[in-house]
């Protein structure tokens, strides 16, 4: 016997475009949402910038070729037409590139395999998909509570043990707390407990807001300014960069340009080495 | 929650809910895949942090959120020879650079499983790599850096040591200890499997 799906067709989201709505505001929210996938996609590639000479060095072509196909796709996610082939592009290429990789793969690196590649899931219109957005939040949520609970079992935020160490030995921009202290070498001040209980009650917050739906416009601002700052101390902007895109799409404001215009130099910025930079300059 | 419900939270002036066309049958099904994907990375999260809390792994690799608990490993190889036979002698440092660690250190998986009994595969390169060397014992000390928070020092410690003794016509023992355990073991090497 036939099954009979019913199937309704689809009415236009009123982030696809100006034909129903006739409004630029939403064509512009749905080229921000592409662009915001676009720039998540070069984070990633600029994160793997940094092994391109050692895999070409170790004829290990395979894996420049990933890196080569990770950043054409950054492209073809911004288009339209082709945002859906792109995701496919860039799945298929993370996925290889983790499976020949996976011991040495960064943390951070996993979580653009968990999240840019389910988008092909959603259809051509991803973006259009709040099911998408949602599994975005849930995954943001997860990770932050996660991140928090690894620091929490670890002690090393709780005694601002970490911080101290950072201040102590890290690179240039993971000093900057350093004067927080008067004596390093003795141990964890009080600033420096102070500092990381802050930052561990940030991203439990943070995680709790995500996966209780919690989506206000200044929520995102204030995020990605801290992400920012975060970037620039742990000088590790390529995961910052990717932080920032996921999260404007999971509010489902995409990714305004000025902000995108912002990030595309960090990042390169970041391939070159913010504290190299500092070092060299002081 | 459904999406719908999600999208018009109160306190949530985000963009407007996407109508979107789709049949709440495909909405459902793909609510489904998404939550099951979320709950995987989440029971991995978990796992993972066990085995953080544990120390039985490299905690800034696998996929889960511990970069930034500890400071990074920064693994190094430190190579010891003493001609074979003389079990019990003294081991004689090899200087920076006599010993190419490369290949045993992919095989060995980057040591992120701290723990873990280095695989027969790495033992081979090792020995197959570092020629030189052949006839003579070899010990290979992991150390990694570690934060100690009472009294608050950093400061690189060996945390796991192989040692590979010569036993004559390409075959060779070897002793692991890591984590507070010993393995041992013996490879032909002419063996290839």
């Amino acid at each position: 016997m036939a099954t009979t799906i019913d199937v309704a067709l689809p009415e236009r989201s009123p982030i696809d475009g100006p034909r129903r709505t006739g409004g630029a505001e939403t064509t512009t929210q749905a080229q921000n949402m592409r662009l915001a996938m676009a720039i998540a996609i070069v984070s990633v590639a600029a994160h793997k910038a940094q092994d391109t000479f050692a895999n070409a060095e170790l004829e290990r072509w395979a894996l420049v070729a990933a890196t080569l196909l990770i950043a054409g796709s950054a492209l073809l996610v911004s288009l339209e037409r082709t945002s859906r082939l792109g995701v496919g592009v860039f799945g298929a290429a993370i996925l290889f590139y983790v499976s020949q990789k996976w011991m040495g793969y960064h943390n951070h690196g996993w979580l653009a395999v968990w999240t840019i590649p389910v988008a092909f899931l959603f259809g051509s219109r991803w973006w259009a998909e709040e099911t998408f957005r949602w599994y975005l939040r849930m995954t943001l949520g997860v990770v932050m509570l996660g991140a928090c609970a690894q620091k929490l079992l670890a002690g090393t935020y709780l005694d601002g043990s970490f911080i101290t160490y950072l201040s102590l030995l890290g690179s240039n921009t993971e000093q900057m707390f350093g004067f927080l202290c008067a004596d390093l070498e003795a141990g964890p001040c009080l600033a420096h407990k102070a500092l990381g209980t802050f930052l561990m009650a940030w991203q439990a917050v943070v995680g709790i807001l995500l996966i209780a739906g919690f989506r206000h416009l200044w929520f995102l601002i204030v995020e990605v300014a801290f992400l920012l700052g975060a970037g620039l101390y742990a000088d590790e902007m390529n995961f910052q960069v990717l932080n920032i895109a996921l999260f404007c799409m999971a509010f489902g404001y995409g990714m305004p340009v000025r902000l995108a215009a912002l990030c595309m130099p960090l990042l390169v910025l970041d391939v070159i080495n913010i504290s190299e930079i500092i070092g060299y300059v002081l | 929650m459904s999406s719908e419900a999600l999208a018009t939270a109160p306190m949530s002036p985000a963009p407007a809910a996407i109508p979107g066309g789709d049949s709440s049958r495909r909405n459902r099904r793909l609510k489904i895949v998404a939550a099951g994907i979320v709950a995987v990375h989440a029971v991995w999260i978990c796992v993972h942090a066990w085995m953080a809390s544990n120390d039985m792994i490299n905690v800034w690799r696998l996929g889960g959120y511990a970069m930034y608990t500890i400071p990074p490993p920064f693994i190094e190889y430190h190579a010891a020879t003493r001609p074979a036979g003389e079990n019990g002698g003294d081991w004689l440092a090899a200087p920076n650079g006599a010993f190419d660690t490369f290949s045993f250190h992919e095989a060995n998986a980057y040591s992120i499983f701290r723990c873990a009994v280095p695989p027969v595969e790495a033992i081979r390169s090792l020995i197959a790599d570092n020629t030189a060397h052949a006839g003579h014992d070899m010990r290979i000390s992991i150390s990694e850096q570690r934060l100690t928070r009472e009294p608050f020092d950093v400061s690189r410690q060996i945390y796991a040591v192989l040692e590979i003794t010569w036993l004559g016509e390409g075959v060779v023992a070897w002793r692991h200890q890591a984590c507070g355990d010993a393995d041992e073991g013996r490879i032909v090497l002419s063996d290839t499997r």
